[in-house]
């Protein structure tokens, strides 16, 4: 049986590479890529623990995020979509119409 | 593996109907949701008027069922429905607020252009939005904390981009980005919690080990509702979206989100007393963090608000700036504390209801988009503009309106809870507070001192009618304002033995 400890040293990395790409990257579909692996950090941890519960309550809320992930996705690429349309790219430095 | 027993089975199933009852508003909304699916169906140009009358009764009769749930549990006290939702007075009057809001953001938004032909689509999001606010402040467990945020916050991000033109567009993805990563980050803490604690229930505790991690997960929970009340530091979204959405989804953006995020706060307070925030002993430092955002809201959304030209980017800051009132409320951790907050959040919702309904009203009948367009507007419409002073007056927090009480009522729980503790950090919660509504005095009133000592330029606008129906919607809510400030105890006595979980 792997221990826990690596599960949840992958989980950190992986929210960590997902920190670092929301915070470096300029294109807003790599940046809901980042946002992705956010997230999947966040299961790989719940699927880990629920290892030690009796219930299965972890792996439900897995089953959640992935639905609400997807979910999330869906609108937030239209919502990409939209912008392009508007201003001819994705590059979130080049969107910048609200400010003060 | 273990076997399912048909017997518990049903008992489980028994179990779910007795408690259906309680959920029964809850019901009414999903089908009213529904419903609104099916009339989008309907060509939206002829229907609008239809399906907004159609949400509209949907939204009464849950307002009414919430009145008999309000009597219901003022009798029994708190009740928890299968460790998922807790059913508490604090909880209901939220809903009830939330529920008249929405109701009157529908007939706001009977105007907008925008929304000929999306009517039906608009109304679903906006009922959805309503839903997951109903169940975040009834939350009592992980994963419907998370799953009710999450369905606030989706159907805002759609709703945002409701005003369909280049700056929407812009507020909608700006949103979405800051708003994702804010709850994959909330997430993560949340999967700290339950890892450490076995449970994702509230309040349950099994293991004692890894201290640390836990107060990293709760730091990482409390990001993601202080996202939502749009406290600082993670209020950078709020101008934008602000300005962006059109303005009856502003007026709802600008309560029912951020009073839920309060009450998911107050909430979750409680545990992370017990965790040990920051490993230091507990109460004083989460009253030191609570406390010192509260300032840094106070001092960040008024002083950004002085220099701001739009006016529904001045209100953005202004409720940055009262989510840092209802931060200090949260931080007396006293009944006095919740109390105030609730007193603060339906006084907050109704002040700003009249303000963003005042600003909608300024935009289609005079086209007013920036604060120096208000010139003058006292020769053309003398009562709206009357109406807006009142307004303005009530939001800085003077008398005689209800927004002073509600801010005297904060100070006064936060002076108990430092008379009980002597913490020196709520006094200078205190001082700060004061000293901001102060600095309040200059934004709010930039508007209503262009309305009527600024001269109008042309005199071709029309006069406007002598009663409109809004003019008398946002009397109605000023009439509340002024009433509330003579007569507190009308609103106060229904808080006073009521039973709160939080």
């Amino acid at each position: 049986m792997i221990p826990i400890e690596h599960f949840v040293l992958l989980s950190a990395a992986l929210l960590c590479i997902g920190l670092l790409i929301v915070i470096i990257k300029k294109n807003a579909i790599v940046v809901l890529m980042g946002i992705e692996l956010i997230l999947n950090a966040s299961n790989i941890n719940l699927v880990a623990f629920a290892r030690y519960d009796p219930s299965i309550q972890g792996q439900l809320f897995t089953l959640f995020v992935i639905i609400v992930a997807a979910a999330e996705a869906a609108v937030a690429l239209a919502i990409v979509v939209r912008v392009y349309s508007y201003f001819k790219s994705s590059d979130l430095d080049r969107i910048k119409e609200l400010k003060g | 593996m273990k076997h399912i027993d048909i017997e518990s089975l049903g008992l489980k199933l028994e179990r779910i109907l007795t408690y259906g009852q309680y959920i029964l508003p809850e019901f009414l909304l999903v089908s009213g949701i529904l419903v609104a699916l099916l009339l989008a169906l309907l060509p939206a140009e002829k229907n609008r008027y239809l399906s907004s009358a159609i949400v509209l009764l949907v939204l009464v009769a849950v307002a009414v069922l919430y009145g008999f749930q309000w009597v219901d549990t003022y009798r029994t006290g708190v009740k928890s429905l299968l460790g998922m939702l807790r059913l508490h007075t604090a909880a209901v009057t939220l809903k009830l607020l939330f529920t008249l809001t929405t109701a009157a953001v529908v007939l706001l938004s009977l105007r907008l252009s925008s929304l000929r032909q999306y009517v039906g689509e608009y109304l679903v999001l906006l009922l959805t939005a309503l839903l997951g606010a109903v169940l975040m402040v009834m939350s009592s467990n992980l994963l419907m904390t998370y799953l009710s945020i999450e369905m606030v916050s989706i159907a805002s991000y759609a709703l945002t981009g409701f005003a369909f033109t280049k700056k929407s567009a812009e507020g909608g993805l700006k949103y979405i980005l800051f708003g994702a990563v804010a709850s994959g980050l909330m997430l993560y803490g949340m999967s700290l919690h339950y890892g450490l604690t076995g449970s994702l229930e509230l309040g349950f505790r099994a293991v004692s080990e890894g201290e640390l991690l836990l107060s990293f997960g709760s730091i990482l929970m409390l990001g993601g509702f202080l996202f939502k009340l749009a406290a600082v530091p993670f209020h950078v979204w709020a101008p934008d979206v602000y300005e962006a959405a059109p303005t009856p989804v502003t007026a709802f953006f600008s309560i029912v989100p951020k009073i839920a995020g309060m009450a998911v706060l107050v909430t979750y307070t409680r545990i992370f007393l017990e965790v040990d925030m920051l490993l230091l002993s507990g109460q004083e430092t989460v009253r030191t963090l609570l406390a010192t955002l509260a300032i840094l809201s106070l001092l960040l959304g008024n002083f950004s608000a002085i220099w701001q030209s739009d006016p529904k980017r001045l209100l953005a800051y202004s409720g940055i700036a009262h989510s840092g009132f209802l931060l200090a409320g949260i931080a007396a951790f006293s009944h006095l504390g919740i109390k105030s907050l609730l007193f603060y959040a339906v006084i907050y919702a109704i002040m700003n209801l009249a303000a963003f309904a005042l600003l909608h009203w300024a935009e289609y009948r005079y086209g007013i988009r920036r604060i120096e367009d208000f010139k003058g507007l006292s020769q053309k419409a003398p009562f709206g503009s009357l109406l807006l002073l009142v307004v303005m007056v009530a939001l800085t927090g003077l008398p005689p309106t209800a927004g002073f009480t509600a801010k005297l009522f904060v100070f006064m729980s936060l002076w108990d809870a430092y008379g009980q503790t002597g913490e020196s950090i709520l006094l200078w919660l205190l001082v700060f507070a004061l000293v901001n509504t102060l600095i309040a005095l200059f934004y709010y009133l930039k508007i209503p001192y262009f309305v009527y000592f600024k001269p109008m330029k042309d005199n071709g606008q029309a006069q406007e009618k002598p009663l409109s129906s809004l003019h008398m919607a946002v009397m109605v809510l000023v009439l509340f304002l002024l009433m509330l400030f003579f007569k507190p105890e009308w609103l106060m006595d229904f808080f006073n033995n009521a039973s709160f979980v939080f």
